[in-house]
C-alpha cells in the first residue's frame, strides 16, 4: 500500500493506515527530530505529537501532495517548537552531556577505518550540537532530508534568502568547528 | 561508508542514539485511544492573585469608549486571497492567460497585486499520471514558479504568493520552469505566460482589519466577577466539572484581529492558558462559541487566512473563525477546553532491585511482580527482558493517568532510552540502553512520576469594534440553499414511506477497535455487519449485495442476505461505484504505474478497462444508461476539480467543466440518478454544491453542516451523513434539491457510503 491509500485510509476511520504510516517513517523522523533537539526522548514526544497532530487534522490534507514532505516539514517545526520551549520545562532525565557522549562515540569502534568514520561523527556531532538550533534544522533539511532550499524556505516559512543566509552561517560555523578540509558540503 | 556525505554522517550520528527498532505507534495509540493530546510535565498552580489583578485591570477597561478598543491597521481583505497591505492601490489581472502544450493546459485565472504580495490563481489540468513519480518517496522536479518582471528581476513564490510587483511596473511573465513534481522529460517545460496588470475596479472588496490592543478583551467587571470562581487569596486550582470543566476567565483566550466581511465576522486570537508555571496545555475538541443570550454560533474555518498573516507574529499558533453576524448578541462567549499534566510529587523516588546475573541473553526474562508505590500510585513491575541494544526493557501495569516515569539503573549512565508514551492498554513501558549491558545485582530508580493534570475549560468575550446594524436577523435565503448549520435542529423526521430501505455505514463495530461496513434497516434502526474490516462500501442499484474494498485492497461483493461473499480477480481498488444495470464496477487504483487512476471491470472480475490516465482521480458515477462515466481529477497542487466524462462506445473522456469551489481534500463526488446533476463538498470541507453535467447552475445547497457521506436515492432525493466534529456519529438526512424539502432519518455510526430506499 502507498502513502496516498494509507492516508485515505486513515481518513476513513481506519488506524490501519496510520500504523502504516508511523511504521514507515518514524525511524527517518524521530532521527530528523533527534539531529535537531539533540534529545533522543524529546525527539519521540516530538515525533509523536506530530503523529498524533495528523492522525487529528488529517481530512484536511491534500492527498494531491506527497505525505512524506508534509511529514517531514512538521517535524522540523515541531522539533524547533520543542527546542523552543525545552527552557520552560521541567526536566526528568539523566541525559548525558555533550562531553559524555562524544567520548561514547570515541571509544566506539575498534576497526580501523570505523576509527576514522567515528571521529568525523563525533566532530560532527559536537558541532551540530554547538550551533543554534534553527541553523541545526537547516543543515538537517538540507544534507540529511536533501531538501532544495525552496523546499526549506517553504518548510522553515523563510525567504530563500534567509535559507542561503542560514546555510551560510551554519557552514562557516562547522568549518570553523570541523577544519576546512572537512566542511560539509 | 562514505565520510563525505554528511548525509550519511548525519544518519549516523543520529543511529548511535535513536534506536532503529523504535516503536512509537503503542505510544501514539495510546494517545489517540483516550483522545487526549497532552505530553508535557507541569504543576498546574492557579493563584486568585492573578484573578485579582486581572480584575482589577478590567476595572480600569470600563467605560472606554469602543472606539478605543480598536486601532485601525493597513491592511485589507479580500475573499479567497486573504489580508494583503493597504499601502499602494490594488491591481489586478487585465485577462485570463491560458498556454496549451501537448494536451496541458496551464492558465493564470487572476491576481491580485498589493503592497506586500501578488497574489495569482493559477491552474494547471490534464498531466498525465506518467509525468509524476509512482512511488510518493520519489521525487520530480521541484523547480517552483516565479514572475519575471520586464527589467529582468524574478519575483519567487512562497505559499501560492509572490513577491510585490512594483507600483508602475504593469507586465510581468510568469515562469514555471517544470510542472511541479513531474519527471524529466514526461512534461513540458519552460512554460512562460505573459500578464498584463489593471488597476482594480472600484467594486472589489477590499474588507476592513482591525487589530485588537491586548487590554480591550475584558467586556465588563461584572461578567468577570461572576464567571471568576476563585476565593480572593488562596492558592488554588480550578476544580473541573464532570463533563463542562470550570471556564477560566483570565485572557487566556484573546482575540488579536478582526475583520468585517460581507455577511459576518473573521476573528483571529490566541490561546494562551494564563498561570501555568511550567509545562503545556493542549486544546481538545473544538472551540465553543456562544453570543450573549446564549446562542451557538455556528463557525468555519477561513481557508484563505491560513498561512497569511500579514501583520502578525507568523510563529504563533492563532485560531481563525468566520460566522455570520445577523441576530447575534454581543459579547461572544469563546471557550477552549484542554488538558494539563503534573508531576505527581516533585523529588519522589522508589527503587528496586534484580539479579541480571553475570551475562544475561538476549530476550532472558525476569517477572517480578512485584508492587512499588510512587507518588501515591501503584506501579506493578511485571517482567524485565534483555533487549537488542545492550539495555532492559520494564513493563509495568499501570494507573490510566500516568503519562511517564522516569528510570535509571543506579551507577550506570544510559545511552539511549525508549519506550513511555503513557498508559497504553493498562501498560507502561521503557526501555534503557547502554554501551555495555549492566550486570549482577543492579538497583533501578523510579522518578519524576508524571500524570493526567485537569480537563479545564477558558473563555474569552469579543465585541465588535463597531457593532453591524445592517444584517437583517432573519436575511433571506438565497437560491437553492436548502439546509444552513442554524436550521438543522429543525429538521422533522421522515415520513413512513420515506424512512423504508437501508443505509450502508463504515463506522466502528460494537464491542470492537475495528470499523467495517454496517447495514442500517431505516425503519427501525437495526443494523447488521456487512464486513468486519473493510472500506469504500457500494450498495447496488437493487441493493442487494455491497461492494467494497477489503484490507488487502481487493474487491469484494457480499450478499447483503446471505453475506456469501466473492471476491474479484484481478481487481483491486477502491472507491467503487456500481453501474446502474449493476453489471459493472467503476473505481480507482494503482495501475500501469499511474497512481489513483479511474478502472471499469464487470461484476465477475472480467473485462477490466483502464478509463483514465491522470492521477488522483474520483469516480462520479455512471450516466442513467450506463454508457457515460463521470470522473473527476484535481488540478496539480489540488485546489480545483476538472469535471471529466468518459464514453464507452468511443474509448474518450471529454473536458466538462471546472469545481472551484469543492475541497482540494475528500470531494466525494455523487452523479444523480437522472443524470442531471453532481453533487459535491465545498471548499470548506462542510458544505454541500450542486452543479448541472454541463457545468452550469453551480449552487450551495448545504450551508456548513458537516457532509460527509453523500448519496442519491433513485427518485432524487439527496442523503447526506452530517458529521458531528465532537463525536464520530453523523446524522442522515435526505433533502429534495429541487424543492429544499428535507427530512431527518436516523443518526448512525459513521460516514454513509451507500442508500437504497425503493
Amino acid at each position: 500500500m502507498d502513502d496516498v491509500q494509507a492516508v485515505r485510509r486513515l481518513k476513513r476511520g481506519e488506524i490501519g493506515g496510520l500504523e502504516i504510516l508511523v511504521a514507515r517513517y518514524q525511524v527517518k523522523a524521530v532521527d530528523t527530530a533527534y539531529l535537531i533537539t539533540q534529545d533522543v526522548a524529546l525527539a519521540e514526544d516530538v515525533v509523536q505529537e506530530v503523529f498524533l497532530r495528523i492522525n487529528r487534522r488529517i481530512r484536511r490534507f491534500d492527498e494531491s501532495r506527497p505525505f512524506k514532505p508534509y511529514l517531514m516539514r512538521s517535524v522540523i517545526n515541531a522539533a524547533l517548537d520543542a527546542v523552543e520551549k525545552q527552557a520552560k520545562w521541567v526536566h526528568f532525565s539523566s541525559d548525558k552531556d555533550t562531553g559524555e557522549l562524544e567520548e561514547m562515540i570515541s571509544q566506539a569502534a575498534s576497526v580501523e577505518d570505523q576509527v576514522e568514520f567515528a571521529q568525523l561523527k563525533r566532530e560532527i556531532e559536537a558541532a551540530l550540537a554547538n550551533l543554534p538550533a534553527r541553523q541545526r534544522a537547516a543543515i538537517v533539511q538540507r544534507y540529511y532530508l536533501q531538501m532544495s532550499e525552496k523546499e526549506m524556505a517553504e518548510a522553515l516559512d523563510a525567504a530563500p534568502g534567509t535559507i542561503k543566509w542560514l546555510l551560510n552561517a551554519a557552514r562557516t560555523r562547522l568549518r570553523t568547528l570541523l577544519g576546512s578540509e572537512r566542511s560539509a558540503e | 561508508m562514505n565520510q563525505k556525505d554528511p548525509g550519511r554522517v548525519l544518519q549516523a550520528v543520529a543511529r548511535d542514539h535513536v534506536p532503529e527498532d523504535i516503536d512509537l505507534l503503542p505510544g501514539i495509540l495510546a494517545h489517540i485511544e483516550k483522545g487526549n493530546r497532552f505530553k508535557m510535565k507541569s504543576t498546574t498552580k492557579m493563584m486568585a492573585a492573578v484573578t485579582l489583578v486581572l480584575l482589577a485591570i478590567a476595572a480600569l477597561l470600563v467605560g472606554l469608549p469602543a472606539a478605543a478598543k480598536a486601532m485601525q491597521r493597513l491592511f485589507g481583505y479580500i475573499p479567497n486571497v486573504g489580508i494583503v497591505e493597504k499601502g499602494a492601490p490594488i491591481r489586478v489581472l487585465a485577462e485570463p492567460v491560458t498556454v496549451t502544450r501537448e494536451g496541458i493546459s496551464v492558465s493564470v485565472n487572476s491576481a491580485i497585486l498589493a503592497a506586500d504580495k501578488t497574489h495569482l490563481e493559477y491552474r494547471i489540468f490534464g498531466v498525465p499520471g506518467s509525468a509524476y513519480p509512482n512511488r510518493e518517496d520519489v521525487a520530480g522536479c521541484m523547480d517552483a514558479p516565479y514572475l519575471r518582471l520586464p527589467d529582468g528581476k524574478q519575483l519567487e513564490s512562497i505559499n501560492a504568493d509572490f513577491a510585490p510587483v512594483p507600483a508602475g511596473v504593469n507586465e510581468a511573465v510568469f515562469v514555471m520552469p517544470c510542472i511541479m513534481n513531474t519527471l524529466p522529460g514526461k512534461a513540458p517545460e519552460n512554460w512562460e505566460l505573459s500578464l498584463k496588470f489593471i488597476p482594480a475596479p472600484p467594486d472589489l472588496t477590499l474588507m476592513p482589519v482591525v487589530d485588537i490592543p491586548a487590554t480591550s478583551q475584558a467586556t465588563s467587571t461584572e461578567q468577570l466577577a461572576a464567571q471568576a470562581t476563585f476565593t480572593p487569596g488562596a492558592v488554588t486550582q480550578p476544580v473541573p466539572v464532570a463533563g463542562t470543566p470550570t471556564a477560566i476567565d483570565d485572557q487566556s483566550v484573546t482575540v488579536v484581529r478582526e475583520i468585517e466581511t460581507s455577511d459576518g465576522y473573521i476573528l483571529i486570537g490566541e490561546f494562551t492558558p494564563q498561570g501555568i508555571a511550567e509545562g503545556q496545555v493542549e486544546p481538545y475538541g473544538e472551540i465553543l462559541i456562544r453570543d450573549a443570550n446564549g446562542k451557538k454560533v455556528h463557525y468555519t474555518n477561513p481557508q484563505d487566512i491560513n498561512s497569511n498573516l500579514s501583520g502578525l507574529d507568523a510563529s504563533k499558533p492563532y485560531w481563525f473563525v468566520q460566522f455570520k453576524a445577523a441576530g447575534l448578541a454581543y459579547p461572544l462567549a469563546i471557550t477552549f477546553s484542554g488538558y494539563t499534566t503534573r508531576q505527581a510529587e516533585p523529588g519522589a523516588t522508589a527503587e528496586f532491585t534484580f539479579d541480571a546475573g553475570s551475562n544475561p541473553q538476549m530476550s532472558q526474562e525476569w517477572k517480578p511482580n512485584q508492587d512499588i508505590q510512587l507518588a501515591g500510585h501503584t506501579l506493578k513491575l511485571v517482567s524485565i527482558s534483555v533487549d537488542s541494544r545492550n539495555g532492559y526493557s520494564f513493563k509495568f501495569k499501570c494507573d490510566p493517568d500516568l503519562i511517564s516515569v522516569d528510570l535509571e539503573i543506579v551507577g550506570y549512565s544510559n545511552s539511549g532510552w525508549g519506550g513511555g508514551g503513557g498508559c497504553y492498554d493498562g501498560t507502561y513501558q521503557r526501555n534503557l540502553s547502554y554501551e555495555t549491558i549492566p550486570t549482577g545485582l543492579l538497583t533501578v530508580r523510579i522518578a519524576n512520576m508524571v500524570v493526567k493534570g485537569d480537563s479545564l475549560a477558558w473563555v474569552g468575550h469579543w465585541s465588535p469594534a463597531t457593532p453591524r446594524t445592517d444584517l437583517p436577523a432573519n436575511p433571506t435565503p438565497q437560491p437553492g440553499l436548502c439546509l444552513t448549520v442554524d436550521n438543522l435542529e429543525n429538521l422533522d423526521r421522515a415520513p413512513d414511506n420515506m424512512a423504508n430501505g437501508k443505509a450502508l455505514v463504515f463506522e466502528q463495530l460494537e464491542g470492537s477497535d475495528q470499523y467495517g461496513l454496517v447495514l442500517y434497516n431505516l425503519a427501525d434502526g437495526q443494523k447488521k455487519v456487512i464486513a468486519s474490516s473493510g472500506n469504500w462500501g457500494s450498495l447496488s442499484p437493487d441493493g442487494k449485495f455491497v461492494a467494497y474494498s477489503g484490507p488487502d485492497n481487493a474487491m469484494h461483493i457480499v450478499d447483503v442476505d446471505t453475506l456469501a461473499e466473492q471476491v474479484l480477480p484481478n481487481a483491486s481498488g477502491f472507491n467503487l461505484r456500481w453501474s446502474p444495470d449493476g453489471k459493472r464496477i467503476a473505481f480507482v487504483a494503482l495501475g500501469g504505474g499511474i497512481i489513483d487512476s479511474v478502472f471499469i471491470v464487470n461484476t465477475d472480475g472480467s473485462g477490466l478497462r483502464q478509463v483514465s490516465t491522470l492521477s488522483y482521480e474520483y469516480v462520479a458515477g455512471w450516466s442513467p444508461d450506463g454508457m457515460q462515466l463521470y470522473f473527476v481529477a484535481p488540478f496539480t497542487g489540488g485546489a480545483a476539480w476538472k469535471v471529466y466524462a468518459f464514453d464507452l462506445n468511443s474509448g474518450v473522456a471529454t473536458e466538462l467543466f471546472t469545481i472551484e469551489n469543492g475541497t482540494p481534500k475528500f470531494l466525494n463526488p455523487k452523479l444523480s440518478p437522472d443524470g442531471q446533476w453532481i453533487a459535491y463538498r465545498g471548499r470548506d470541507s462542510s458544505s454541500l454544491y450542486l452543479v448541472r453535467t454541463d457545468g452550469s447552475d453551480m449552487h450551495l445547497a448545504l450551508e456548513n453542516v458537516g457532509a460527509d457521506g453523500i448519496e442519491w436515492t433513485s427518485s432524487g432525493w439527496l442523503g447526506v451523513s452530517l458529521m458531528d466534529f465532537g463525536t464520530e456519529k453523523q446524522t442522515l438526512v435526505l433533502v429534495n434539491p429541487e424543492s429544499c424539502e428535507a427530512f431527518q432519518l436516523l443518526d448512525v455510526g459513521g460516514e454513509m457510503q451507500g442508500l437504497f430506499i425503493p
